[in-house]
């Protein structure tokens, strides 16, 4: 009887979880796929792999964010999503210098301002994400 | 903390949420950018030759293009610099419309100090490097490079002076010439000969006047009247042509005069 007990309040609390984490799971991807539909095939070429790789861990990340909601774990699942973003940004857009070739023309844009932006608001999730986990941590405390 | 975590919360909700339509825009923008680059035209002018390439750039996008340059470099076939010719536009606001031409301009009067007189003569391929560059949105930087190739037509092409003959009753010499005019461009001026003895003496001297229209060949042989002592049996015609677009010359040629 307790046990019926204890394995339905874990269902309560552990379904809404899911369901959050598969509907934000399901968002994102819906997202990317319509954005990947609105920009011209041509300025992905190259591309797709990592936009592939990058629309993956972020639904990955959000994921697992949404299911470990409530634990210690939510603010280390933020930070590793930041963190990877930072890293992923600068990989991905080559320090902000891109170029690539097209039969006889070449083409190199600067997008480092751009990356900057990015980076920036990825700190500033990176920062939150601590602070949220001090915080959680000093909330048990007392 | 809590108040300081709710703050970060909304900066960084409010900065994405920024990045991406900045994003957004500046895709559009650029998908919707209309650049069109006509039919070039060669002409000819005072200098040499010019080729005009008309530009339309249509900013439909949201945001300013400033900084627009153009510049293309002609090199011949070993890399020595026959032209350089930029255009430069400071701004192009959105939902603007500009149209400007791209003149390329070669100098004929520039090819003997670049050392480039082969091209009188012979025909050849430039390649024709162009850069674009522009900053997009104040924030982005473009640059975008192509190379071409062009075919040069020499005015001079084959020139040539045949054997000179030498009439010491008529004391003249006579000097042919011909050369093919492969240039877009026709060529107007005069031909002038200074003829020389074995001593480095000038001895005669003539003009005539050449025309060799675009694309067509020219033959002439050129009477000159000459001092001949007993002594000058050969010597040297020194040749010089000046049209408007360009001088060249000396260009020197043996000359002997038959036995007695």
């Amino acid at each position: 009887m307790i046990e019926e007990r204890d394995r339905k309040a874990f269902l309560k609390k552990i379904l809404p979880r899911v369901v959050k984490a598969t509907l934000s799971g399901i968002i994102i991807y819906v997202a990317f796929y319509f954005l990947s539909s609105l920009i011209p095939e041509v300025l992905f070429l190259g591309y797709e792999q990592l936009i592939f790789v990058f629309t993956m861990i972020l639904i990955v990340f959000t994921v697992l964010h949404q299911l470990s909601a409530g634990t210690i774990l939510q603010f280390a699942f933020s930070f590793a999503r930041a963190l990877f973003l930072i890293i992923y940004f600068v990989y991905a857009l080559n320090g902000g210098i891109i170029t690539a070739t097209m039969g006889t023309m070449r083409f190199t844009v600067d997008i480092r301002v751009f990356l900057a932006m990015l980076v920036f608001v990825n700190v500033l999730g990176l920062a939150k994400s601590m602070f949220g986990a001090i915080n959680f941590l000093s909330g048990k405390e007392e | 903390m809590r108040q300081a975590i709710r703050a970060l919360g909304w900066a960084t909700t409010a900065l994405w949420i920024f990045v991406l339509i900045f994003m957004g825009t500046v895709f559009y923008s650029l998908a919707n950018l209309g650049v069109e680059v006509g039919q070039s035209e060669a002409f000819p002018s005072n200098e040499g030759l010019t080729m005009s390439l008309p530009l339309l750039i249509n900013n439909t996008g949201y945001y300013d293009i400033s900084e627009l340059n153009l510049t293309t470099y002609v090199t011949d076939r070993n890399g020595t610099l026959v032209s350089a010719s930029t255009t430069y536009v400071p701004s192009i606001s959105s939902g603007i419309s500009i149209e400007r031409a791209h003149n390329i301009s070669i100098s004929l009067n520039e090819f003997v100090p670049k050392n480039l007189t082969y091209l009188f003569f012979n025909d050849s391929v430039l390649n024709v490097d162009t850069f674009i560059i522009l900053k997009f949105a104040q924030t982005i930087y473009f640059q975008m490079s192509t190379n071409t190739t062009m075919l040069w037509g020499a005015p001079l092409y084959n020139f040539s002076i045949n054997e000179i003959s030498c009439n010491l009753t008529d004391r003249t010499l006579t000097v042919p010439i011909e050369f093919e005019n492969h240039s877009p461009f026709d060529i107007n001026g005069t031909i002038r000969l200074d003829v020389y003895d074995d001593e480095n003496e000038q001895i005669g001297y003539g003009e005539v006047t050449v025309s060799a229209t675009s694309h067509s060949g020219y033959e002439d042989q050129i009477e000159l009247f000459v001092n001949l002592s007993k002594r000058t049996k050969r010597g040297q015609v020194h040749l010089f042509i000046e049209t408007a677009m360009f001088s060249l010359g000396p260009i020197v040629k043996e000359w002997v005069a038959p036995n007695d």
